[in-house]
Formats: structure tokens, sequence, C-alpha cells
């Protein structure tokens, strides 16, 4: 089995050392990482490019095993039959009108969707998007009842840092470009609003 | 169980003026304006408790002068029914 040593190396680059892998070879591997942020961003990596992960930890490092295992089945027999779709919010509104009308339409889609029995794989938040999980009145409480039915909210760490907003993320996940075009490439469509 | 409590509006414009005459005063959620109700403009707030409902249209009578552009509905079980207060009755 093929050993990466990513050891003394920070994020991004033994997710990029990772994916690198997984596209040019396909096969079951392990690679080094000398810390726990690294570690879950390659489970991250991992589950989204349907691998099995598994971590083993050693003197100041983890062995973070990728391997393609068919046990590994991320939908079940009812999701296969229905096609799988993402929500891109790159805007704090619906539309490039208005900014109070916009931000009403954006609350009463989440609305919507959190009640609504087809659900979405994720939705991701990008630029000015992600006001949205952080600053808004209602939209973290519609998003909190999408992610406990299952779908992934995963919100831009770039943007985040960028509006100053990290501290502020009331709901999802911070994410990165990886996982986010990702989630895009899996899906069978992405709606952007 | 699905009960709360709605105020619907004749146009959008003053379902916005609303949002902007109640926020941070009263709690309400907005959403889209249910399908039995067509009479009205597509955004609704939603009430959760009698109380934040009447305070909301306490505060929504020194705001919008004319009564006659937003609707009061109690919706039991998800069924809109006309809100009639104890003051109209």
């Amino acid at each position: 089995m093929e050993r990466i040593n990513a050891v003394g190396l920070n994020c991004p680059m033994p997710v990029i050392m990772a994916k690198k892998q997984i596209d040019e070879k396909g096969q079951d591997f392990l690679i080094l990482v000398d810390n726990e942020i690294a570690v879950e961003n390659l489970k991250k990596l991992a589950s989204s490019q349907k691998y099995y992960v598994d971590v083993n930890t050693k003197e100041n490092c983890y062995e973070v095993y990728f391997s393609k295992s068919e046990e590994i089945v991320f939908e079940t027999e009812d999701n296969q039959k229905k096609s799988s779709w993402v929500v891109f919010m790159g805007k704090d509104t619906v539309g490039d009108g208005e900014q109070p009308l916009g931000t009403t339409l954006a609350q009463m889609f989440f609305y919507t969707l959190s009640e609504s029995n087809d659900l979405p794989e994720a939705v991701l938040f990008m630029n000015r998007g992600v006001m949205l999980p952080t600053l808004d009145a209602q939209i973290p409480e519609h998003l909190e009842k999408l992610q406990d039915q299952g779908v992934k909210i995963l919100v831009c760490g770039t943007c985040l840092d960028y509006y100053h907003l990290k501290d502020q993320l009331k709901i999802g996940t911070v994410s990165n470009m990886y996982e986010i075009v990702s989630c895009m490439q899996q899906a069978d469509k992405v709606i952007t609003l | 169980m699905n009960s709360y409590y709605l105020i619907t509006f004749s146009t959008t414009h003053y379902a916005i003026s609303a949002q902007n005459c109640l926020r941070g005063k009263v709690s309400f959620t907005i959403m889209p304006t249910l399908r039995e109700i067509t009479e009205s403009c597509g955004i609704s707030m939603r009430f959760q408790t009698e109380q934040s409902f009447k305070t909301a249209i306490h505060l929504m009578e020194r705001c919008i002068s004319d009564k006659n552009i937003y609707r009061k509905w109690q919706i039991i079980n998800g069924v809109p029914m006309p809100f009639i207060s104890d003051e109209e009755t």
C-alpha cells in the first residue's frame, strides 16, 4: 500500500495530496499527518469521495487509512431512486432585485424547504451567502431543521473569514472549496438562487 | 400540532413595511402565504403564540393606519380561519 508523508504540512496540503492520490491512482493508501484538523479534513474528503477511512493514532502523528471498500454504501435504495440535488447560495438574497425583497424571499425559500419532504443533499453558502447562516434572524432556525434531517450545511470558511463572521456562525460546518466543489460534482443537479 | 397565527397583506410592499415595524420588538417568522388564502400577497408573518400575535397587531396599528391592508388568521391543524379578537365580537 502506498504511504504518503504529510507530517509537518498544514491544511490544505494533506487534503490536496490525498485528493491527488485518489484522482491519479484510485486505490487504497495511507497518509501520515500530525494534526487533528488535517485528520478531520481528510475524513471529510474520504466521505465525499466515498472512501472508507480509519485512523490510527501514533506517537505525535496520525495514520489515516483510505480504503475503497464496497461495504460503504452512502445511499439507501430509496435515495438511489431520487435524483440528488444541492442548493448553492452565493448571495444573501434570492435574485438580484432590491435587498428587502431578496432577503424576504430567501427566508421564505428556506422556510418552505425545511417543511418539504424532498430535501437536498446539501446547502452550500459562499461569498455574501455566508450572511444567512450567521446574521439572518430566521434562516439559521430553518437550516437547523434541515441539518437535523441529514442535509449538509456547508459554509465557506474563506468567506466567513473575509466578512469577519467566523465567530457568528449559528449553524452548519465551516468548509472549503474542495468539499463544496465535490458536493456539486456528485449531485445530479445544483440549484443556484 | 400545526397550529399558529398568521398575518397576511394586500401587497408585498405592506408586508415588507410591517417587517420593519415589528423587527426586534416581537418574534415572528416570514413564510409564504398558504395556498388556501388567495386574496393576499405571497408574504405572510407567522406567530407561534397568541400573545406575540396580539402584540404584533397592537404595534402594527401604530405603524400602519389602514387596517384593510392586512388580515388576521388563526391556523388550526393547517386550516386557516379568520381571527376575530375579543374586542371585535
